[in-house]
């Protein structure tokens, strides 16, 4: 009796296990919208799914506005999704929370980070290492320049390659040119004007020009607010004449890529190699140019560099954070396909050596700043942290005096970070 | 006499989803604001430091300036608009049924509706800009990305989203009283001015504090306009953000649950404050 | 009749400038994009489009979906509310049992609260029971509303107690009393109860825009944002009208049938009070 009953016992576990492994895993997987990249998506999720059975990704896109509030949304409520998609500026909060999981290369199938390292050519892993271990993989390094409608400088008798400004100071000579007004002097039509709409792109780009001066938003080696220095008040000064004295473009106005995109706007620099099959879409002739330069700067970089990575969920159960890691590496695995078809650029040799990269003009002048860029600097509570700054912005651009706006921003700041520290340090043991 | 307790059994059901769902988490909230809780890890007791941390905010400060303004515009003016509106369609005249239908309409649409046709309508070089400033030749009025003008906007909207509302329950209150008081007051040879201040006000005393109050409780909670109105949720430079929305925004956006409760409890206060100082005054006058 | 023309005029002017951006959002709904900013403002359409910007706000966000939530959540909450308002005031009405007062009381307190105040706890709430961004979690919370209670309990004190009394010494149980004779009689305030519920929980913005996040969920209040920023690209006004429109619609056709309903229940109960 004993024996059959081990049979059986061994047989139900058998069955038992071989069920449980059979049962399809979910992942489920969340990414920004970024039009020309989701076709790609279900084109890399379908031959997944096709080559591993056993797991299904459920894919989600949600709206850029509403992504990094959602994503901690749903953490905070425990339904986070498995795998997603965020850039570096945010890394640092999910670690700190403990929300993002270490890399596991046995489930990705490969041996240890050198062996993930060596796909890629560059520093692109820069913004994802923590403690010295790496919680995700880039699927996008990217930083932004200018474009010119080559049209619209044409009809103004003006040639983009020779005529493009090489500092922030002779800007606004240039764009006023191109700028087109109605009887009360309201800019119908803007020659130059920078992304109002995107918080985000009010930190890339008084951070890059802060950099430019030698200076910086936040010190992250002192863990300290440096806004209020005689650099950070010239940019600040900048926007309010910028939106002031020159009216030259300012919040209320539609955004600058959505202007750029219908032909109404002569030039701007929000716009990263990913921006290129959108003009071609829109059957704009462009030109990509250098972001200008400070006339006294010490610094001659581009604006700075951001990434996004993919990131695995340290709260999920065990076989789907396995999954998604298998399902990360297959993804990034098909990052030529990914820049031939949205523009997201990678470092690694199936990019830089793909035809697609060669076709794509700006390609090789977006490697050359990126080798200049710099990373913004990371922060926790990012979030409050871009309020604060957002805030100071308004204020400038409603008029309010730089000199009193700009120290109480710094003094926000440095509360914020402060009291996020803080708390940190009570959690990360 | 034993059937009493059956009426503890119908009231069983909603006595007990009030205990789950509101005061239960009412307690609870009382509690958060005692701690500092991000959702993800574990509150941490933190005593009064929340309250006390409040003062020192810029931006509380900022949002309880904005709310008591706001207040002040969306019950005074609503509450004497309304009552002139009521005093207008009280009586019977040509089409009088049809002008108060119209004049109704804005009651209709649920709030967020409101917020986004006034969006539109705001526009900085659209339909109000060129109703308004166009008889000047102004063409550009910023009313939602403008810092002063801003919270005006949203008063107007409010107001224009209440007053029908409320000429209704002033009109309610009117046909309450008795005719016969009126026709008194005009054998006596009272014009209407006259009767309006000695027959009518007295009798309307309730009808009065309710529209107050209502208003101004309605007034504390309102954020949807603030949320959609402008450009980013709580206007330009946070002129318009107010308490209900710095709820939000603590609690959903920044994840500090602990100094979100805070600030609702502070809320609440307010409003309690606001509501019994309105039946003080009306027992008193 | 009496001719008032100064009260004529008033009248009018006050009709205008409080129904135009209604007519504005309704024609607008009809005209082309280009056509909503234009100046002078154009009443009527020239360029009229038919149904296409409501087909393009079904593309731009399910708006059908949205419509059939909002439903979903309106009806719930009529249902339980009115009839549980209604149970529980008959029962704090017409019962004398030890505690009444108090628990009374306690109903009556939840109606002083802000939202605001809860909405963080019943968020945590939500996620401990596992009902965040379900049906569960949108439908409960304030399924229930104290003020219906308030206001079944003062109608519910009206009815006659001879009746329930004679049906009581026919042997009839409560339930039974509550169901065939208390629940007729109140008709007519259930339904006004059951019209300014409907207005308040089709209007409930706060509330679907913590709990939600799935698209699939959310009802019409919060998916009318999604019309005016949407993402690289121009919000979309005539489709953000045309969905306005869309979410105005059941109560305009609420108020045209029930008009007598609303406004006396909602006066009545307010005055009452």
């Amino acid at each position: 009796m004993h024996i059959l009953k081990r049979i059986a016992a061994a047989t139900g576990i058998a069955l038992w296990t071989g069920l449980a492994s059979a049962q399809p895993v979910t992942v489920k997987m969340w990414m920004h919208e970024h039009p020309p990249r989701i076709a790609i998506d279900k084109a890399i999720i379908a031959e997944f799914e096709k080559a591993n059975p056993d797991i299904k990704i459920q894919y989600d896109v949600i709206s850029v506005a509403d992504y990094s509030t959602k994503l901690l949304t749903a953490f905070a409520a425990g339904s986070g999704p498995d795998v997603f998609n965020n850039t570096s500026t945010l890394v640092t909060q999910y670690f700190n929370a403990r929300i993002i999981a270490p890399i596991d290369y046995a489930a990705m199938g490969l041996s240890d980070e050198a062996a993930l390292l060596a796909k890629y050519q560059g520093s692109g892993f820069d913004g994802i290492r923590f403690q010295g271990k790496l919680y995700g993989v880039p699927t996008e390094l990217s930083n932004w320049a200018c474009f010119a409608n080559n049209a619209i400088w044409q009809e103004a008798g003006l040639d983009p390659k020779k005529d493009w400004p090489k500092t922030w100071e002779a800007l606004p000579a240039v764009a006023e040119k191109l700028t087109r007004r109605d009887a009360n002097g309201v800019p119908v039509r803007r020659g130059f004007d920078f992304n109002w709409a995107i918080p985000g792109a009010f930190w890339y780009v008084p951070n890059t020009m802060l950099h430019q001066l030698g200076a910086n938003m936040i010190d992250e080696a002192a863990y300290k607010a440096t806004l209020d220095t005689p650099a950070g008040r010239q940019v600040f000064q900048y926007f309010q004449d910028w939106t002031g004295k020159l009216r030259l473009g300012g919040p209320q106005y539609t955004d600058s890529r959505t202007d750029f995109l219908a032909g109404k706007l002569a030039a701007e620099c929000s716009f990263g190699v990913w921006g290129v099959p959108q003009m071609e879409a829109a059957k704009l002739s462009w030109s990509v140019l250098p972001v200008p330069k400070f006339a006294a700067g010490v610094s001659d970089n581009g604006m700075d560099e951001y990434a996004f990575y993919m990131m695995v969920n340290a709260r999920s159960p065990s076989p789907a954070q396995k999954a998604a890691w298998k399902f990360a590496r297959f993804y990034t695995d098909h990052a030529g396909e990914l820049f031939a078809g949205a523009g997201l650029f990678v470092p690694r040799a199936e990019v830089t050596g793909s035809a697609a990269f060669k076709a794509n003009p700006a390609a090789p002048f977006f490697v050359n700043e990126l080798k200049r860029a710099k990373f913004s600097p990371r922060v926790v509570g990012y979030t409050q942290v871009l309020d604060a700054i957002l805030r100071g912005r308004d204020k400038v651009v409603q008029g309010e005096k730089v000199e009193a706006v700009v120290p109480v921003m710094n003094e926000e700041v440095n509360t914020i970070m402060n009291r996020e520290r803080t708390r940190a340090a009570t959690l990360v043991k | 006499m034993h059937y009493k307790w059956w009426g503890l059994i119908f009231v069983l059901p909603a006595v007990g989803f009030f205990a789950a769902f509101n005061l239960f988490p009412m307690l609870f909230g009382l509690y958060l604001s005692f701690t500092d809780y991000d959702l993800l890890n574990p509150p941490i007791w933190v005593g009064l430091d929340n309250f006390v941390n409040l003062w020192d905010d810029r931006l509380f400060r900022q949002a309880l300036g904005n709310t008591l303004v706001f207040v002040a515009g969306a019950t005074v003016p609503v509450w004497g608009l309304s009552l002139l509106a009521a005093l207008v369609f009280d009586q019977a005249f040509r089409a009088r049924d049809w002008l108060k239908a119209a004049f109704f309409l804005p009651v209709l649409p649920p709030i967020a509706v409101v917020a986004v046709l006034w969006r539109v309508l705001l526009h900085p070089n659209g339909v109000i800009t060129s109703l308004t400033g166009g008889w000047w030749g102004v063409t550009e009025i910023r009313w939602l990305a403008d810092t002063a003008l801003a919270p005006f906007s949203m008063i107007a909207v409010h107001d224009w989203a209440m007053i029908p509302f409320f000429m209704m329950i002033w009109l309610a209150g009117l046909a309450a009283i008795p005719p016969e008081f009126r026709e008194a007051a005009a054998i006596d040879g009272a014009g209407p001015v006259r009767t309006f201040w000695h027959v009518d006000l007295p009798q309307l005393r309730s009808t009065a504090v309710l529209v107050a109050a209502l208003s101004s409780i309605g007034a504390f909670q309102t954020f949807a306009l603030q949320y959609v109105l402008p450009n980013d949720a709580g206007g330009p430079a946070n002129s318009t953000m107010v308490l209900a929305l710095l709820v939000l925004k603590y609690g959903f956006q920044y994840f500090r649950m602990g100094d979100a409760a805070a600030i609702s409890v502070v809320m609440f206060a307010m409003i309690m404050l606001v509501t019994l100082g309105q039946l003080w005054f009306n027992r008193r006058a | 009749m009496r001719n008032h023309p100064i009260r004529l005029l008033i009248a009018l002017t006050l009709a205008v400038i409080f129904a135009f951006p209604i007519w504005f959002m309704v024609s607008s709904a009809f005209k082309a994009e280009a056509e909503i900013q234009a100046i002078p403002m154009h009443l009527l359409p020239w360029d009229f489009q038919g149904l296409a910007q409501f087909r393009l706000a079904a593309d731009i966000a399910p708006v059908w979906v949205y419509f059939a939530n909002s439903w979903l959540y309106a009806i719930t909450h009529v249902v339980i509310t009115v009839f549980f308002g209604a149970l529980a005031g008959f029962g704090f009405a017409k019962y004398r049992f030890p505690g009444r007062s108090l628990l009374f009381l306690a109903v009556l307190s939840t109606i002083m609260v802000p939202f605001q105040v809860l909405v963080v706890p019943l968020f945590i709430e939500m996620k401990a029971l596992g009902w965040e961004n379900s049906y569960a979690g949108l439908l409960v919370p304030g399924m229930m509303n104290a003020f219906g209670v308030f206001m079944m309990r003062q109608y519910a004190a009206d009815l006659p107690d001879e009746l329930l009394e004679a049906a009581r010494i026919d042997g009839a149980p409560e339930l039974r009393i509550f169901l065939q004779i208390a629940l007729p009689l109140l008709l007519p305030a259930l339904a006004s109860l059951a019209i300014i519920v409907f207005i308040w929980a089709w209007g409930a913005f706060l509330w679907p825009l913590v709990i939600v996040q799935d698209k699939g969920l959310n009802v019409l209040s919060v998916g009318l944002a999604s019309y005016t920023q949407p993402y690289l690209g121009q919000p979309m006004w005539g489709a953000a009208m045309a969905a306005s429109t869309i979410a105005t619609i059941p109560i305009a056709v609420l108020f045209v049938f029930f008009q007598r309903y609303f406004v006396k229940g909602l006066t009545a109960a307010a005055v009452k009070g």
